[in-house]
């Protein structure tokens, strides 16, 4: 193997460890014509299968993405009445990087209700949570209805990829949404068979 | 016999009248800023109505101002006229200066060549003095009767007998209504207290701030020699957000019976009394407060260095310590920090609160470094009962005296039947009295004894003469002690080697002093508290020692009283020394309970199951039900982690926050609370697993203490 070889294997493996800045230069011989564009380090979420999601689902969308960083939505797609809150599990596949969460435009923050966003990795898990608070002092904080069709954003997470990968993104156990119902004043937990929880897959790859 | 009241009514448009340095006393001034008074005292005298405000422009006012607001006896016949009035800084109100606007005493009432007396002296229902500089005064800076609010001022360099900076004494005979007095905002510093050496000699209280609340009976025909009291009312005063810092008690008088025992003071800082008749009500609220570097003089027997407090009669009386600072202060005696006795008798009702205060480096010659806790009833029936709760304070560096006790908190309870006559004492003893401490953060504080982090002495005593040949009949004397949820860290005892014979050290975390005397009963239970990395210079035990009695009555012999000792979902973790232990029972009736604790790491025994007079206080190490493994707590928060052993799911709650048992701190864990959240013990979305803090009710704090643990997983 030529040192120009090993200068070009050396310069592709800077790259794909993010230092996108590296002109690694090509063709023959220094002083040759035109800009070199580095590779880029594209990811690519898509939601499912099933997509779209279900009645009663808690899936996994797609949201805004440039190169390797990409954002999941959270949604929520009715009929659900009442909805309060969900906690779950998002399992990663390799190479990804989860970089933080956002309740933005969340439909449970409705009412002025006091709300709880939490994301937390560990290993190759995000614990999540989303949930409205009940009031202090005994006052009562009903769900929020999505309607039969309508879907709504419960929170997004965002991510990077780190190398080029394929992978899936599933929601696992312990999971569980709970609902408090306006009329009776009483909460209780959605059966996990009575859900479906939707995830997706990712591909990142150098473009 | 009917009383006639004349009372003077304030204008429904009150007048403002003005003070200014270039003003002139002369009749009809004050009207205006250009034609102001020169004095505070001739614009009080002469030009004011109840109610009116007199607004004092910038500037140094050499004077001693009374402005009493009610009538002063004797006076026959008494003269109802009460003339309260609001002092107030022009300066303060325009720019929130109390700088600007001084009342010097100096020269003048400073007890130099002339007569000692406050440099303002008010009082009457609804008078105010607001925004001044106050200094010079000989008999206190502000000296105040009545429902008198006492509000952003400066109050420094005064001396008195009592009360240095401020006097308050809210009591009920000479006003109608109740007196509420409220002491706020002010900064009160560097005033002196020094008890009389002649005449009659007093106790030389309250270097700071002196307040008492008397709710005294009314009486239209007294005794001759003594004043009536023409009317009832119930005292509430509030000191609340005040600096006090740099004052000082004084007191070489010595008891002029026996010409031996010192007589004491008390609440270098800050001093209060509730004392109200049978039918009477007094409060005393003392809450946001900052209390620093107040001293109890050497030569001095002085308790509560910073607060002293204490109830006192035979009506309804509260107190209340909430939320204040308390750092650096001193007392010769106990509590260096904080004093708070209840002290009840016959047929009172009384509660006392300590809650949520911070207490730091403070230093006690005696008991209690941080806080001196005094509980006491005699006499007291069922029904009446107290409440006395020390909970959520923060009590950190403080030292009792080398040899005093208690280095963090000394609790001290009492109950006694010294009659069985009815008309001297209630007719039906009370069947139980109960402290709580419950929820405090003790931590490196250090005992010259024992009891580094805490130590509590209750004593149940149903005899009420137990002396040979006159020995009365007994009656039921009962205490229960709770102390629960309390956070015991890195105390010390240091004992005392350098003496012969050396004296042990006992109790480095925790020491129980239960005795019950004659058929009385002392309960002592002690759960969930978290016990760790005290130590003890030479002793024993460095966690929980409790030394339980049960003395024989000289009366009936043989029959002794009970001590329970209940010990529960304790953690208990390297200290030095023996974790829980003490000496054996021997002819002490004790019965003891132990479950689910967890006790582990110490270099002698864990639970004391050897020593030398068998049988001792425990049958095995561990006792069944109990736990000698790691508690996994956090080096941080001493809080044991998620996947700590001691965190069992057969146990009738949960502390951990892994609330559905599943090895992590996850959403189904916030999702319990959030579902939960404002509900309390008894409703229908209560669930006592989500009760981390077993406050009784889910709240923010449970949802928080999940929160910053969410994510937590066992391995």
């Amino acid at each position: 193997m030529n040192r120009r070889t090993i200068l070009r294997l050396a310069c592709l493996s800077a790259m794909i460890a993010g230092s996108l800045a590296i002109s690694c230069g090509g063709g023959g011989g220094s002083g040759g014509g035109g800009i070199i564009v580095p590779p880029v380090l594209t990811a690519t979420f898509t939601a499912g299968p099933p997509s779209p999601a279900p009645a009663m689902a808690l899936s996994l969308e797609p949201g805004a993405a440039m190169d390797a960083d990409f954002d999941v939505d959270v949604m929520v797609t009715g009929a659900f009445a009442d909805f309060f809150g969900a906690g779950f599990r998002v399992t990663l596949p390799p190479s990804v990087n989860f970089l933080s969460s956002s309740s933005a435009g969340s439909f449970i923050l409705a009412g002025g209700a006091a709300t709880q966003f939490s994301a937390v990795l560990q290993g190759n898990e995000i614990l999540v949570v989303a949930t409205r608070i009940q009031g202090s002092g005994g006052t009562y904080v009903p769900g929020v209805d999505v309607g039969a069709g309508n879907s709504a954003k419960l929170l997004t997470l965002s991510f990077q990829a780190t190398a080029p990968t394929t992978g899936a993104f599933t929601i696992g156990a312990p999971r569980q949404i709970e609902t408090c119902n306006d009329g009776t004043e009483t909460c209780s937990a959605v059966a996990d068979g009575a859900v479906s929880w939707v995830g997706g897959s990712l591909m990142a790859a150098a473009i | 016999m009917a009383f006639t009241l004349v009372l003077t009514l304030g204008s429904a448009n009150a007048a403002t009248i003005y003070v200014s340095t270039t003003g002139s006393d002369v009749v009809g001034c004050g009207t205006a800023t250009v034609s102001a008074c020169a004095s505070i005292q001739f614009a009080y005298d002469s030009e004011a109505i109840s109610n009116d405000e007199i607004r004092v422009l910038p500037g140094t006012y050499n004077e001693c101002v009374e402005a009493w607001g009610f009538p002063l006896y004797p006076a026959s016949p008494p003269s109802l006229s009460d003339k309260p009035v609001q002092i107030v800084a022009d300066a303060f109100v325009a720019s929130g200066d109390n700088t600007a606007t001084t009342i010097d005493g100096t020269g003048i009432c400073d007890g130099v060549g002339n007569t000692a007396l406050p440099t303002v002296t008010i009082g009457g229902t609804g008078a105010e003095f607001r925004g001044f500089t106050v200094t010079g005064g000989g008999r206190s800076g502000v000296f105040s009767q009545g429902g008198v609010a006492i509000t952003n001022n400066l109050i420094t360099g005064n001396a008195s007998v009592t009360g240095g900076g401020i006097y308050v004494f809210a009591g009920s005979c000479y006003y109608a209504g109740d007196p509420v007095a409220v002491i706020a905002d002010n900064e009160v510093t560097l005033n002196t207290v020094v008890a009389p050496t002649t005449g009659p000699i007093g106790s030389g209280d309250g270097g700071g701030i002196y307040v008492s609340a008397e709710s005294n009976e009314q009486n239209l025909t007294p005794p001759i020699g003594e004043l009536p009291c023409l009317f009832r009312g119930d005292p509430d005063i509030t000191v609340n957000g005040n600096t006090v810092t740099q004052n000082t008690v004084a007191n070489t008088n010595l008891d002029p019976i026996d010409g031996v025992t010192p007589l004491s003071s008390f609440g270098a800082g800050i001093y209060a009394l509730t004392n109200s008749a049978t039918t009477g009500t007094s409060q005393v609220t003392i809450s946001g407060n900052s209390v620093s570097n107040n001293n109890v003089l050497t030569g001095t027997q002085g308790f509560g260095g910073g607060i002293w407090a204490s109830t006192f009669g035979f009506g309804t009386e509260t107190i209340e310590i909430l939320d204040n600072t308390v750092d650096s202060n001193s007392a010769t005696s106990d509590g260096g920090g904080i004093s708070a006795w209840l002290t009840q008798e016959s047929f009172g009702v009384h509660s006392f609160l300590v809650d949520g205060n911070t207490v730091t480096d403070n230093q006690a010659g005696g008991n209690g470094g941080g806080l001196d806790l005094l509980g006491f009833a005699r006499d007291v029936g069922i029904g009446q009962g107290h409440t006395y709760t020390a909970s959520n304070n923060d009590v950190t560096g403080n030292s009792s005296g080398d040899f005093g006790d208690g280095g963090g908190i000394a609790i001290e309870y009492e109950t006694q039947r010294t009659t069985d006559d009815p008309a001297l004492s209630h007719p039906n003893p009370a069947d139980s009295l109960g402290f709580v401490v419950t929820g405090n953060n003790v931590q490196n504080n250090t005992a010259g004894l024992g009891g580094g982090g805490m130590i509590v002495s209750a004593t149940a005593n149903g005899d009420p003469d137990s002396e040979a040949p006159s020995c009365g009949i007994p009656l039921p004397a009962s205490i229960d002690l709770d102390i629960s949820s309390n956070l015991v860290l890195n105390n010390q005892a240091d004992g005392e080697s350098g003496i012969i014979p050396p004296i042990d050290v006992i109790g480095a975390g925790i020491l129980i002093l239960p005795t019950a005397v004659h058929t009385s009963r002392v309960t002592v239970n002690v759960d969930t508290n978290t016990v760790a990395g005290n130590n003890l210079d030479f002793g024993f035990v460095g966690g929980i020692e409790i030394q339980a009695s049960t003395p024989d009555d000289a009366c009936i012999a043989g029959n002794l009283g009970d001590v329970e000792f209940n010990l529960d979902s304790n953690v208990v973790a390297d200290n030095s020394g023996v974790g829980v232990g003490g000496p054996p029972p021997g002819a002490a009736q004790l019965t003891v309970t132990v479950t689910n604790n967890s006790v582990t790491g110490h270099a002698d025994q864990d639970y004391e199951a050897a020593c030398a007079n068998p049988p001792c206080l425990f049958a095995a190490d561990p006792p069944p039900g109990n736990i000698t493994a790691d508690p996994l707590l956090d080096p941080v928060t001493y809080f044991p982690n998620v996947c700590s052993p001691v965190f069992d799911a057969g146990a009738g709650f949960f502390l951990s926050p892994d609330v559905n048992a599943d090895d992590a701190i996850d959403g189904l864990d916030i999702l319990a609370i959030a579902v939960s959240n404002g509900s309390s013990t008894g409703q229908p979305r209560f669930n006592m697993s989500t009760d981390l803090n077993r406050n009784g009710e889910t709240d923010g704090d449970d949802l928080a203490n999940m929160a910053s643990q969410f994510g937590d997983i066992c391995p």
